[in-house]
């Protein structure tokens, strides 16, 4: 039975994808727990070659869209995944191999709907070298700054981040998407996060996962069954 | 060159949208159409001579109540299309549209939402990146075209929820059976931003309506329904 999707957006990263595919097939989550829904954002490389080749040994969806950005690729990966839980995942997470694992066991403990999890990314070496990405992390933390973040730490939607991170797909499909019109994506969200849980590793990434509650404004549902959050 | 019956309820007494949608539609190249209208005038003095009005209805009526009463000769026509009074076509919609239809084999389709538009269920908003996708949800409004194939699955439409809320949760078990797709057009967005979904039919019980039915009919949660097939860029 799938537990969760793995959403993997990509867009002309043709040289990378073997080893984020990689990283993928990995996983010590069982293959029948999980899929990845790879969206291929309008593509003109290799990348449609790397990803149904991929397919012979991962249990990948290919779905493909003309190049509408990152917000609209996530969009259609959220309506195309089967899983109760989706996880974000961009073109150059190597991800851990108990990275699936780690989410789905997250989501088990913290079953409300309006939790989401962020994961914790390391950056390759060579990467958080260079000084643009050493101040942006350590400086100015705008970007992959978890110093601060401890686990069981209670933070707000700010750290509901596009990368690396799972909710219940039913937050997304029934109160908010990703707004297309911002092409690197804004999701339509929240208001309230809380604490972190178990640390992952592996050379390029590490995940630790925060746990973020997500507050939303009672939308009304067309449906009597509809998941209705705080 | 297919035979489209177009079938839609105005709120004669509000600012609509009627008469340039029967104007848009009525210009396709591509189709015999054929538009049947109902002017609903509750609160009366409303302008209820549009073209192609069929009626004028004074009382609270529902709207599938109202179309179900015309589409007693559907059979003599290739598609059904029910319209609200309250949507932006783009240019050469209905041909562009029935192309995509025809090409992804949508027996149940609608148009996708502008972003900018009233989202009732997100699915609906516009994929900018696809031409279209199959879905396992097609809303009851404010555009739904059904094919001649779904015609003995769909109609007449079911008088349990005679404002259609619902339905669409009950339209995918009922086409997936009889081996119907079902889908979603993104090149040929509507939009809808006129008025809320709700805010002319309060007093209505549509919410009871609507959990009767689901109580007494197979239908898909909301988790199921909001997914998508296929898509095609």
């Amino acid at each position: 039975m799938l537990e969760i999707s793995a959403i993997l957006t990509t867009r002309n990263r043709a040289s990378l994808l073997p080893i984020v595919l990689e990283g993928l097939k990995r996983q010590c989550l069982p293959s029948e727990y999980f899929e990845i829904v790879a969206i291929d954002d309008g593509s003109s490389d290799e990348t449609a070659v790397i990803l149904d080749r991929a397919r012979a040994e991962l249990p990948l969806r290919v779905l493909r869209q003309n190049h509408a950005g990152l917000a609209a690729a996530k969009n259609l990966g959220i309506f195309g995944s089967r899983a109760p839980i989706v996880v974000f995942l961009d073109d150059d997470d190597v991800a851990d191999p108990r990275l699936l694992r780690a989410h789905v066991l997250a989501h088990k403990k913290y079953p409300e709907p309006e939790v989401a999890v962020l994961g914790y990314t390391k950056l390759a070496p060579e990467v958080g070298k260079v000084p643009l990405m050493r101040h942006v992390t350590q400086v100015g933390c705008q970007l992959f700054s978890y110093g601060w973040i401890k686990p069981g730490m209670t933070l707000d939607y700010t750290c509901f981040w596009g990368g690396r991170s799972s909710c219940k797909r039913g937050l997304l499909v029934e109160h908010g998407i990703f707004n297309p019109v911002f092409g690197f994506g804004c999701a339509l969200l929240p208001d309230r996060v809380i604490g972190a849980a178990a640390v992952v590793r592996s050379a390029y990434v590490m995940v630790s996962m925060v746990c973020c509650s997500l507050s939303l404004n009672g939308r009304s549902s067309r449906h009597p069954r509809a998941a209705r959050c705080r | 060159m297919a035979r489209v019956l177009v079938c839609g309820v105005y709120l004669a007494d509000r600012e609509n949208l009627a008469g340039s949608e029967m104007a848009e539609l009525g210009a396709s190249r591509h189709h015999r159409v054929t538009q049947r209208w109902i002017a609903l005038d509750i609160n009366g003095g409303g302008i209820c001579d549009l073209p192609h009005t069929v009626a004028t209805i004074k009382v609270q009526t529902p709207k599938f109540t109202l179309v179900n009463g015309l589409i007693e000769d559907v059979q003599d026509f290739d598609r059904l299309i029910v319209c609200d009074d309250d949507v932006q076509f783009p240019a050469r919609f209905l041909d562009d549209f029935l192309a995509l239809v025809d090409e992804f084999s949508f027996a149940i389709a609608q148009p996708a939402r502008t972003p900018d538009s009233y989202i009732d269920h997100f699915i609906t908003t516009q994929m900018p990146g696809l031409r279209g996708r199959q879905t396992r949800f097609v809303e009851i409004g404010p555009v739904t075209c059904i094919d001649r194939s779904a015609y003995p699955v769909l109609l007449p439409f079911d008088r349990r929820s005679p404002m259609g809320w619902g339905l669409d949760f009950v339209w995918p078990v009922l086409a997936e059976r009889a081996g119907l797709r079902m889908g979603i057009v993104d090149a040929t967005p509507i939009g809808h931003s006129l008025r809320m979904a709700k805010a002319n039919y309060r007093d209505l019980p549509v919410e009871q309506q609507m959990k009767v039915l689901l109580d007494e009919s197979p239908s898909l949660m909301p988790l199921e329904a909001y997914t998508i097939v296929e898509a095609y860029a």
